[in-house]
C-alpha cells in the first residue's frame, strides 16, 4: 500500500493525504510555516518526502497568513440534511403513543393492540363479533404472517446458497462474479471503472477487509445499496481476515496458497450455516402445522361443549 | 440481539436499543472531540460502534472516514466516505469528506479537485477548508 518515493527512498502514505494534514495543521491555528515543516519533516504519519509535496509545502510557506480551516471537520446534521432513519423515536413521542395504545414493536411502525377496534388486530376488541369469528380471523392473520416469514426465509436461503454462492463456494467463486460477493461489492462501493490505488482487485479487497473488519464492511453494504449482500460479505470477510492476520504475522504467503485456504475455510464455514437455515425453514413449517392443530383443537372442544349442552337439553 | 439478516432488511440496533437521533448526534460530537484531541483509536472505536448501531446515519460514516484517513487507512476511508455520500449525496460536509478521501488515490485526484472547486464557494467551514486544500494543491 505504502508507496516509495524514488527521490528519497522513503515511503509515504500519500502525498495528497499529507497535504490535507498539513493544511489541517495550518488551519488548527499553527502558523503556515510550522505546518509546512510538519508536512515536510514530521514523524511517521506526516512523512512527506516527495518533490511534489515539498513544492506544496513551499506554497504553504509562501502564504504565511493562511490559517484557513478547522483542524477537524465536525460532520453534524444541518437544516439541509436528509432525514436519517434507523434511529428510535424520541422518548416523549413514545410515551404519548404508549398512553393511547400499547405498542407491540417499538418504533418500527407495527400495529398496536389497545381498546381501538381499528387496525390489523382491532377485531379482537369488537364486541359484536363472536369468538369463533375472532378465532377464524386471528388464524387467517397469523397464517398470513407465518407465510410471509416462511417465504422471506426461503428467499434468503435462495439468495445465500444459490445466487451469490460465495458463502458455499468461497472467495474464488466470488472473484468470478462481478455483481455479487465481496469483489462485486467492492467494485460497486468504489464505483470502480478503474481500480483505485493502483492495486489489483484481490489486494484491494484484502486491504479494505483489513482496514474495516468484517462487521463494519458488512454494515457499509447497507448504505452502499446492497443490503442483501451484508451477511454474505460478513462471512466472506471473516474467512479472509484470519489469512490476512496470518500473512501480517508470519510473513507473506503465496497468493495461490492463500486463495485455496480461504476457499476451504469458506466451505467449512458455509456448510453448517446452510444446515441451520434449512432447520429454520423446517421449524417455520412445523410452527404453521402446530398453529393449525391448536386452532383445530380449540374449535373442536368448543363444538363439543356446545353439542353436549344441546344433548343435555334433549 | 439482531442478526445480520435482520439488519440487512432495514432494522437497526439503534431502534432495538431505543437510541434516538439526538443521542447519535451527541456521540458523533464526542468522537469529533476525541479526533480533535488526537485520540484516533478512541474516536474510531466510538464511530465504528455508531456506524454499526445505525448504518443509515451519514454523519457517522463521514466522521469515520476522517479518522481512517488520519490513520493512513485510505481505502477504508474511501469506502466510508462513499457510504456517507450515498446516504447524503447533496450534503456539502459529506461531499468534502469524500473529496478528501478521493485525494488519497492518485487516479481519482482530478475528481477530488473538481469536487473541491465546486465546494470552494460554499459558506462556512466547508468552503474555507476546500479553498485551503485547493491552495495547498496549487490549484
Amino acid at each position: 500500500m505504502k508507496r516509495t518515493n524514488p527521490a528519497s527512498g522513503l515511503s509515504a502514505p500519500s502525498i495528497e493525504a499529507c497535504l490535507a494534514e498539513a493544511t489541517a495543521q495550518a488551519a488548527a491555528g499553527k502558523p503556515a510555516r510550522k505546518a509546512a515543516i510538519a508536512a515536510r519533516s514530521g514523524p511517521d504519519r506526516l512523512v512527506a518526502t516527495s518533490p511534489a509535496l515539498q513544492a506544496a509545502a513551499q506554497r504553504l510557506l509562501a502564504s504565511r497568513t493562511r490559517r484557513a480551516t478547522v483542524h477537524v471537520l465536525h460532520v453534524v446534521p444541518g437544516p439541509g440534511w436528509p432525514s436519517v432513519h434507523g434511529w428510535a423515536a424520541a422518548p416523549p413521542a413514545q410515551a404519548k403513543a404508549s398512553a393511547t395504545a400499547k405498542t407491540t414493536g417499538g418504533t418500527s411502525g407495527k400495529s398496536t393492540t389497545g381498546t381501538s377496534t381499528s387496525g390489523e388486530w382491532g377485531f379482537l376488541n369488537d364486541t359484536h363479533m363472536s369468538i369463533e369469528d375472532k378465532l377464524f380471523k386471528f388464524m387467517t392473520l397469523v397464517q398470513k404472517k407465518n407465510d410471509k416469514e416462511l417465504e422471506d426465509k426461503i428467499k434468503d436461503f435462495k439468495a445465500k446458497y444459490t445466487k451469490a454462492g460465495s458463502s458455499t463456494s468461497g472467495t474464488t467463486a466470488a472473484k468470478s462474479s462481478s455483481s455479487g460477493g465481496l469483489f462485486g461489492f467492492v467494485k460497486q462501493a468504489l464505483g470502480a471503472v478503474k481500480l483505485p490505488f493502483g492495486l489489483s482487485l484481490d489486494k484491494l479487497v484484502d486491504q479494505i477487509v483489513g482496514d474495516l473488519g468484517p462487521k463494519l464492511l458488512a454494515m457499509a453494504a447497507i448504505p452502499l445499496g446492497v443490503p442483501a449482500l451484508a451477511p454474505v460479505i460478513e462471512k466472506a470477510a471473516s474467512a479472509i481476515l484470519p489469512k490476512l492476520v496470518e500473512a501480517a504475522g508470519g510473513g507473506s504467503s503465496s497468493s495461490s496458497g492463500s486463495s485455496s485456504s480461504s476457499t476451504s475455510a469458506s466451505k467449512e464455514a458455509g456448510s453448517p450455516d446452510e444446515k441451520i437455515d434449512m432447520l429454520e425453514i423446517q421449524r417455520l413449517v412445523e410452527k404453521q402445522n402446530q398453529m393449525f392443530t391448536c386452532i383445530s383443537n380449540v374449535m373442536k372442544s368448543m363444538h363439543d361443549t356446545g353439542m353436549s349442552a344441546i344433548h343435555n337439553i334433549r | 440481539m439482531l442478526t445480520m439478516e435482520e439488519m440487512a432488511k432495514g432494522r437497526t440496533l439503534a431502534e432495538e436499543q431505543g437510541m434516538t437521533a439526538e443521542l447519535g448526534e451527541a456521540i458523533v460530537r464526542i468522537a469529533g472531540a476525541e479526533l480533535e484531541a488526537g485520540r484516533l483509536d478512541a474516536a474510531r472505536t466510538i464511530l465504528e460502534g455508531l456506524a454499526i448501531t445505525n448504518p443509515h446515519d451519514p454523519a457517522a460514516w463521514a466522521m469515520l472516514s476522517q479518522v481512517l484517513r488520519r490513520q493512513g487507512k485510505l481505502l477504508g476511508a474511501r469506502v466510508c466516505a462513499e457510504a456517507a455520500a450515498r446516504l447524503a449525496p447533496g450534503e456539502e460536509q459529506v461531499r468534502l469528506v469524500r473529496a478528501e478521501a478521493l485525494l488519497g488515490n492518485p487516479e481519482e485526484a482530478s475528481e477530488a479537485r473538481a469536487e473541491l472547486s465546486a465546494l470552494a464557494g460554499a459558506p462556512g467551514r466547508v468552503g474555507e477548508r476546500s479553498r485551503a486544500l485547493l491552495g495547498a494543491l496549487g490549484a
